[in-house]
């Protein structure tokens, strides 16, 4: 099975080309801001290597979000292109959700991802990588409140956060993938998930 | 949290104060604007992109929202929220605000939910023809100090 894994949604591209477990080829790009002059190069030069063409991928991993609002919409744009155009199935992976396959034997998984103001996304899964907190963006109040009574949890983070310990998000792709691969969608309803507005509920 | 007000006479006072502020400037920098029409808001946004070393032509932004000059020292983003009628989460304004330059808004009094805590506000008040009173409101310590240092 060849799987493509797309992830514009932060300031760090990534592109990765799995076949059959293995990563046979894989570029990332750190702080830029011009996602959309690269994917698609790197997209065709992972493919070249290996001599394989666009329609002998058999699964499309996009990251939609949450995160950039420019950025997971180039990520979703061209999967859902490449998706459609060769009839491949899409799927939709979390940004917060795709770091948590690396850990394992914790009852909570918390990853977050900070942003201005004292806010931060976050979303909480259990012991089986399913979701209990789906994908919110919130103050660091509610996020405390949220995670008050979770015992043996870990906390995932880029950013330190105080008052929380946390470790650096990694992305096991494998895991991933096999978590992922039947939830397959139809190419047009993959959407960007942009969080940004606080519920009106938490604010009370 | 401290005020400095400064009164400018002609033009080139108010591109002088941007000059200094730009001389301070940092990644991520962002600036409001806020006052009537021809207070001196784009004039400002002039001399502090001039001291960039950009050499296009700064327009104002009211048609476009947002314009990027990218061959400065570092990135300059002019917004002018005057005519947006858009909710601004629905744009992508917002992204601006991580990126790595300056960002300057006009009007920035209108989209006040979504600006950044830490920012320097702006105001320009018209006394006489040439004569203007900008007020600088520095929110956050990196803009204190930019605030110190440059005024």
């Amino acid at each position: 099975m060849i799987s493509l894994f797309l992830d514009t949604s932060s300031k760090k591209l990534v592109v990765i080309l799995v076949k059959d477990k293995e990563i046979i080829g894989k570029k990332e790009l750190e702080s830029i801001n011009d996602h959309s002059s690269y994917l698609v190069p790197f997209i065709k030069e992972l493919l070249d290597l290996n001599n394989i063409k666009t329609n002998d991928i058999n699964k499309i991993f996009v990251v939609n979000g949450p995160g950039s609002f420019t950025g997971t919409r180039i990520g979703v744009t061209v999967g859902k292109v490449l998706a459609f155009s060769n009839n491949i199935p899409v799927i939709p992976v979390s940004s917060l959700k795709q770091y948590i396959f690396s850990l394992e034997n914790y009852d909570y998984y918390v990853s977050i991802i900070k942003d201005k103001n004292n806010r931060m996304y976050y979303g909480i899964y259990d012991k089986d990588y399913n979701d209990i907190v789906v994908d919110k963006y919130q103050t660091k109040d509610v996020f405390l409140k949220d995670i008050n009574d979770l015992k043996n949890v870990v906390f995932i983070s880029e950013e330190e956060i105080d008052g929380i310990d946390t470790i650096k998000p990694i992305l096991n792709i494998n895991k991933l993938i096999d978590y992922y691969k039947d939830k397959e969608i139809n190419a047009h309803y993959l959407k960007p998930n942009y969080l940004k507005k606080i519920d009106a509920e938490d604010k009370l | 949290m401290n005020e400095y007000k400064l009164t400018t006479r002609c033009e080139e006072d108010t591109i002088s104060i941007a000059e200094n502020l730009e001389a301070e400037k940092f990644p991520g920098m962002v600036i409001c604007l806020n006052g009537e029409l021809g207070s001196g808001k784009t004039v400002f946004t002039k001399g502090f992109a001039a001291a960039l070393g950009i050499s296009e032509t700064i327009t104002s932004p009211t048609f476009n929202i947002i314009k990027e000059y990218l061959n400065g020292e570092m990135p300059l983003y002019h917004m002018d929220i005057y005519r947006l009628e858009d909710n601004p989460e629905s744009t992508g304004l917002l992204d601006y605000f991580d990126k790595d330059g300056v960002v300057i808004i006009e009007w920035a009094n209108m989209i006040e939910d979504y600006l950044p805590e830490e920012r320097l506000d702006v105001y320009f008040k018209v006394i006489e023809e040439d004569k203007r009173i900008i007020k600088f409101i520095p929110h956050g310590q990196k803009y204190e100090e930019l605030c110190e240092d440059a005024l």
